[in-house]
Parts: structure tokens; C-alpha cells; sequence
């Protein structure tokens, strides 16, 4: 609670002890009217205040102007209690708001702390201090330890460890040192770094992530544009309705009670606030998309929380999304020699070579080579390799019919490197790329959230993509090139009911993640072009944070429908209520403030959301 | 070009949409955004118009929420 917050409360405390006291002390009329009066300016001062300021600055219909008029005229038609009371659960509902966004604020502070306020600019051997806006690109600025990195760019200057985890989930620190580039949003962790800036601040990774979860000039949800719609239509609607209530049943219906349709009007506009609903709906998304950062999701904005909890199909890249896209010696078929021997020739052929295939086999042999053999390459094909005076040869089957080796193709999924010893077969290793750890828990998790249609898309091998399918209990598509993609998606998203997600690395599929109804990258911060086609990014790799963010989107859009139906039937029901002479002050301030408050202490339960990964 | 100015202490969501839509309709103004939560205003005007852009907004902010000072 902030200093204006606390005075308030203080207001509101002397305000209510004087209201009862008005109540049930028994004073003289005039003296009763007296404490009424300093119980309602005590509390309602600024209100009034502010209302006349709104009214001189030409902007009608401001709720402070509507309140103010509500309990003027109350207090007019000698309804003082009632008068009192309206303000002072006006000022309740105000405090409560004032504080329910501090908190979620506070909630959501770990995404704004990504952009340190300062950045020490080095200029002639000295520091100045300036605010992050204010540095162009090729200064040079310092980041001291323990500090945020306010910019992206180069380091000059300094060897240090940089803690990444705000922007790509990895909690081991990456080693930096001249040359290496820093992404803005990251921390400093050991020793000073002098940095030439290489983007604007408003260019900066930190800023992109900001306005990616904001979703800056995107489309909004469809609830969220409702509420800006019907705010603007809805308060002018029922000032009017309750002018003419005020009005005209007092002129054409003979000997109508004209205090009591003022009565009924003023209820209208006590209940004429739209903001139960103005608040509630950004704060239930914002709170979704807080809880989803704070565990290495960025979702764009409410739309694709929107899209999000109405998935019922997923299709997913396979190499680096269910697969490690690292590859491992899975198999060693011997003809003669001992396993252990074919590995380690097979490594003291391919010890000099880069290829992905050899550094598997390396890793597979895991034992440093005391003397590796002279080898060389056969383009295309392999190594060759002389060994104790045995020529050997390590690669691909045409290697083998060069070298005269008779052997069998393999067929199977992943690929096989085949040995032959001085032109004789002698066996092959297979090697393939491994499933993640998490794949498995992560599509049968989509699939209790009732997502049956998952499909991988896969440029590899149909037995390669079969496998990987068939063990995680999912269909597959292989052999696709990127423009095959789009179709398998678009045909998806014929076929299902709901929406549609595609996940992939970001990197090649970029047309693919535009076209889905929820784009879904993995592992992508620092490529920009990732974040700005994609509606989510998974920092890190773990894919079971995709039906983790399923079930959170599904929660908030819960939360959003039952504040917009339980605004809108008891606001219109009060309304009503007013109008035919059912209702009265109190229910009318509940169908505002109360209402309000419900619709905000229901939104927060978004902020206190728990992800389950 | 794009602008971003932080409002702090806006604690009014309805003042918010209010102050955005003014903004919008600001000569040159192209896209403007507030977002309520984060307190972060981002306004893509037109090179042209871009100089008097601030003293604007923080008219702007002062007429409607005074309580908020404009930073950036």
C-alpha cells in the first residue's frame, strides 16, 4: 500500500465511524444532516474534485463525474445515508483496484526488471549515468557486476559469465569475452564488461520480449475488444437512459412520484461504470501471461491466450523439438571383431573429421586416442584410414562397393556408417538422432487435455519419422520439404474443430509459424525473426511447458467468461430492477463496486497461478 | 518511427484507454498503445510529426490522469 493508498484508507475509516454514527446517534435533524455532510467530504472531496476538473476539460461521462452527480442528487432528494454510502464504496472499490494493480504489477515486475532504468555510458575515460533511451548505437557503455545488461551488443573489453535465464531459461551462466555478443536483459555476474551497443533501445532483445508479450498494434482478443467496444457504448447509453427516467415518467404519467424516478435514475448511474470489466479482462490475461513468463514462456499478447485454450490439434517439427537433434552411435552390428574394437577403429578413422556423424562416434568411443591413424577423406563417401598396416575404411555403402565390400543396405531408421578392413565387411554402427527425455510426458499430457489430433512433420525419412512417431503414440508425415509445411498445416487446420498450434525450432520454419492459428518456437531468444513470427516461444527446451501453457490459457479464459457473464446479468439485472422501482441504492452500489471487486479478486487468481511441469 | 514512453503511477484502467485514444488521434500518430499493466506507452508516428510528439503526450497524460508523470 503506497502513501495516497493509506490515506485513503484513513478517509474511508473516519468517513464510515461518522456514517454510523449519523445512524444510530439520536440528534437533532440538523446536526445529523451535518455529520453527513463532512462524513461524505471527507471521503468524497477529491471525487467531487476531480469530477469538476473532468466536466472543464470537456471530458463527459468520467465516473467521477457520474458519482459525483449520483450522490449530489441523493443528498438532494434527502437520501443522505444512501449518498454517503455510495461514495464511500466508491472509494473502497477505487483502493481495492488501486492496490489489486500494484500487486499484479508487482507480479509481473520480474518481466520489466529485463530493462534496467540506467546504462553508464563511457565517455573520455569517465561514467555518465543516462537512461538506456538516451544511448546510440557504437557507444560504449559498462556493465558492472551484478548489473542487467541494458543493451545488446559486443564485448570490448572484459572476460565475465553472463546469467542468460531471464531470456533463454538456461541457469549455467554463458561465458563472454571480447568479440562475444550480450543480449540486453541479461546479468553481469563476475568482472566489469565495456560494451559497444549495437541496438537502439527500443530495438533491443528486451524490448522485442516486451512487446511481444504485450503484442504492441496486434489484434486483441475477441473478449478483450468486446470490453473496449462495449465500454464506449455502454456508459453514454445508460447516462441518456437515465436522463429520460428522470424526466419523462414525471411528465406524462399523472401524479408520478417525481423524487422517486430521480431516485431510480441516480441508481442508473451509480451502476453506469463499465469498470468491473475494463479492469478485469486485460488483468486476467496479463496475469497469464506473467504466470507463463515466470516459468520461460512468452505469449503474444491475449489473442493467442485466446487461441491457445481452444487447441485441438498440434503439429510439431521433429529434429530439435521432439528429438535432441544430436546424434548417438544407437547400434554396433559386428560381423567378426569385438564391438569395442570396431568402435575404436571406426574412431581412429573419423577422428579428424567434423562431420555430425563422426563426432557421435567419437562421443560413443569416449576414450582419448593415443595415436590416431593418418587418415583422409573421400569426398562424399568416407574416410580411409591405415592402421598396424590394415587399410580401413569408415563411411557410406558406396564406399563400401568402391572398396569392394560386400555387404547389405540398411533400411532402418537413423543411418548406418559401415566399416570394411582391408576390403572386407566387418560391420556398421548405427546412428541416430534421440528422443527428448520429456517428448513422451509432454504428448500424453496434450493428449489428457483432450488434444487428440498431434501429427510430426518431419524432412527426414518416413522410417526414421515412423519410429519416433510410433513411440510416442502419435502420427507422422515424412519426407516433407519447408513449402510441404504449410500444406500439412493448412490441411490440419481444415480438418480439426478448434485451433491449431505448430511448434518448431524457429529457425527454417518461419512461414510455417505465421500460418498456424498459434505459432510455437523453441529455444529462439536472440533470433529475431523467431520471436516476431511466432505467438509463443518456449525459452529452453522442454516441450512439456507447451501443455503446461495449454492448461493456463484454458484457466484465464475461464476466468475472463465468468467476469463478463457475471458483470454484465447483474449489472443489466439491477438495471432493470432501477428502472421498474425494485432495486435500491445499496443493490445499485453493489452492482458496481461489488461487482468490481468480485471481477478483480476473481481476474488475481491468475496471478497466483502455478505451472505444472 | 517508434516512440515508447513509460506513464507512471497510472492506476486506471478506463483513464488508460482514454488517454490512448487521445493519443491516437494525434496528428501523424499511426498506432498508439497502453498498456494498463505495464504502465509502457508505444506510439508509432510519422517521421515528420515526431518532434512535438512528447510535449503532446504529456499534455495529454496531465489533462486526463495529473497524478501520472510521463517518462521517456
Amino acid at each position: 500500500m503506497n502513501r495516497t493508498q493509506r490515506k485513503t484508507l484513513w478517509q474511508i475509516g473516519i468517513s464510515a465511524i461518522l456514517l454510523i454514527a449519523g445512524m444510530v446517534l439520536p440528534l437533532a435533524r440538523p446536526l445529523k444532516l451535518a455529520i453527513f455532510i463532512s462524513a461524505y467530504l471527507i471521503v468524497g472531496a477529491e471525487i467531487v474534485y476531480e469530477a469538476f476538473r473532468e466536466l472543464f476539460t470537456g471530458q463527459a461521462f468520467g465516473e467521477n463525474l457520474l458519482m459525483t452527480i449520483a450522490t449530489i442528487g441523493a443528498f438532494l432528494i434527502a437520501e443522505y445515508f444512501e449518498a454517503v454510502l455510495v461514495m464511500l464504496l466508491f472509494q473502497i472499490g477505487e483502493l481495492f483496484q488501486g492496490m489489486a494493480v500494484g500487486k499484479s504489477r508487482k507480479a509481473i515486475s520480474d518481466l520489466m526488471e529485463l530493462r534496467p532504468d540506467t546504462a553508464n555510458i563511457i565517455q573520455d575515460g569517465q561514467l555518465i549515468q543516462v537512461h538506456p533511451i538516451q544511448v546510440a548505437i557504437g557507444d560504449m557503455i559498462l556493465v558492472k557486476p551484478g548489473e542487467r545488461v541494458p543493451l545488446d551488443g559486443i564485448v570490448t573489453e572484459g572476460n565475465s559469465y553472463v546469467d542468460t535465464a531471464a531470456l533463454t531459461g538456461e541457469s549455467v551462466p554463458q561465458q563472454v569475452g571480447p568479440g562475444s555478443t550480450v543480449l540486453s536483459g541479461s546479468v553481469n555476474t563476475s568482472v566489469p564488461l565495456e560494451i559497444q551497443v549495437t541496438k537502439a533501445f527500443s530495438e533491443s532483445t528486451a524490448t522485442k520480449i516486451l512487446n511481444m508479450i504485450e503484442d504492441i498494434g496486434g489484434k486483441k482478443a475477441p473478449a478483450e475488444s468486446f470490453i473496449t467496444k462495449f465500454s464506449r457504448y455502454y456508459t453514454p447509453i445508460v447516462v441518456i437512459c437515465a436522463a429520460l427516467l428522470a424526466a419523462i415518467p414525471g411528465l406524462l404519467i399523472p401524479g408520478a412520484d417525481a423524487m422517486e424516478w430521480i431516485r431510480r435514475a441516480l441508481m442508473f448511474l451509480v451502476v453506469s461504470c463499465p469498470c468491473a470489466l475494463v479492469i478485469s479482462v486485460p488483468l486476467s490475461y496479463f496475469g497469464g501471461i506473467g504466470c507463463a513468463s515466470r516459468n520461460g514462456i512468452l505469449i503474444k499478447g491475449s489473442q493467442s491466450i485466446d487461441a491457445l485454450s481452444q487447441l485441438t490439434a498440434v503439429a510439431m517439427d521433429k529434429t530439435g523439438t521432439l528429438t535432441k537433434g544430436q546424434l548417438q552411435v544407437t547400434e554396433i552390428q559386428s560381423v567378426q571383431l569385438p564391438e569395442q574394437t570396431l568402435l575404436e577403429y571406426t574412431a581412429l578413422a573419423e577422428w579428424y573429421s567434423d562431420h555430425p556423424i563422426a563426432i557421435a562416434i567419437k562421443q560413443a568411443y569416449a576414450k582419448e586416442l593415443e595415436h590416431p591413424a593418418h587418415s583422409e577423406e573421400v569426398a562424399g563417401k568416407g574416410m580411409l584410414a591405415v592402421l598396424n598396416g590394415q587399410r580401413i575404411a569408415v563411411g557410406n555403402i558406396s564406399l563400401m562397393e568402391q572398396e569392394g565390400a560386400v555387404c547389405e543396405t540398411y533400411t532402418g531408421a537413423g543411418s548406418a556408417v559401415y566399416i570394411a578392413i582391408d576390403g572386407v565387411y566387418a560391420g556398421r554402427l548405427i546412428v541416430k538422432d534421440q528422443l527428448r527425455q520429456e517428448a513422451k510426458q509432454a504428448t500424453d499430457r496434450l493428449k489428457q487435455l483432450g488434444i487428440t489430433d498431434i501429427i510430426m512433420l518431419s524432412g527426414d525419412t518416413q522410417a526414421a519419422v515412423n519410429e519416433v512417431a510410433d513411440s510416442l503414440g502419435i502420427l507422422a508425415k515424412g519426407e516433407l520439404l519447408p513449402g510441404d509445411k504449410v500444406d500439412q498445416v493448412e490441411k490440419l487446420m481444415d480438418q480439426t474443430q478448434g485451433k491449431m498450434a505448430f511448434v518448431g525450432d524457429g529457425i527454417n520454419d518461419a512461414p510455417v509459424l505465421t500460418r498456424a492459428d498459434v505459432g510455437i518456437a523453441m529455444g529462439t531468444i536472440g533470433k529475431d525473426a523467431a520471436i516476431e513470427a511466432a505467438d509463443m516461444v518456449i525459452m529452453g527446451d522442454d516441450l512439456r511447458k507447451l501443455p503446461a501453457a495449454i492448461a493456463i490459457s484454458r484457466k484465464v479464459s475461464r476466468i475472463v467468461k465468468q467476469n463478463i457473464t457475471v458483470a454484465l446479468v447483474i449489472k443489466i439485472g439491477v438495471l432493470i430492477l432501477s428502472a421498474i422501482g425494485w432495486s435500491n441504492m445499496i443493490l445499485a452500489i453493489f452492482a458496481d463496486v461489488g461487482v468490481m471487486v468480485i471481477a478483480i479478486l476473481n481476474a488475481m487468481r491468475t496471478l497466483r497461478m502455478k505451472m505444472d511441469i | 518511427m517508434r516512440k515508447e514512453y513509460i506513464v507512471k503511477d497510472l492506476c486506471c484502467a478506463h483513464c488508460g484507454k482514454k488517454i490512448q485514444t487521445k493519443i491516437a488521434k494525434l496528428k501523424g500518430v499511426t498506432m498508439a498503445e497502453l498498456n494498463t499493466m505495464t504502465q509502457r506507452l508505444v506510439i508509432d508516428i510519422e517521421d515528420a510529426y515526431a518532434d512535438s510528439l512528447t510535449e503532446q503526450v504529456k499534455a495529454i497524460v496531465a489533462k486526463i490522469e495529473p497524478d501520472c508523470t510521463v517518462l521517456g
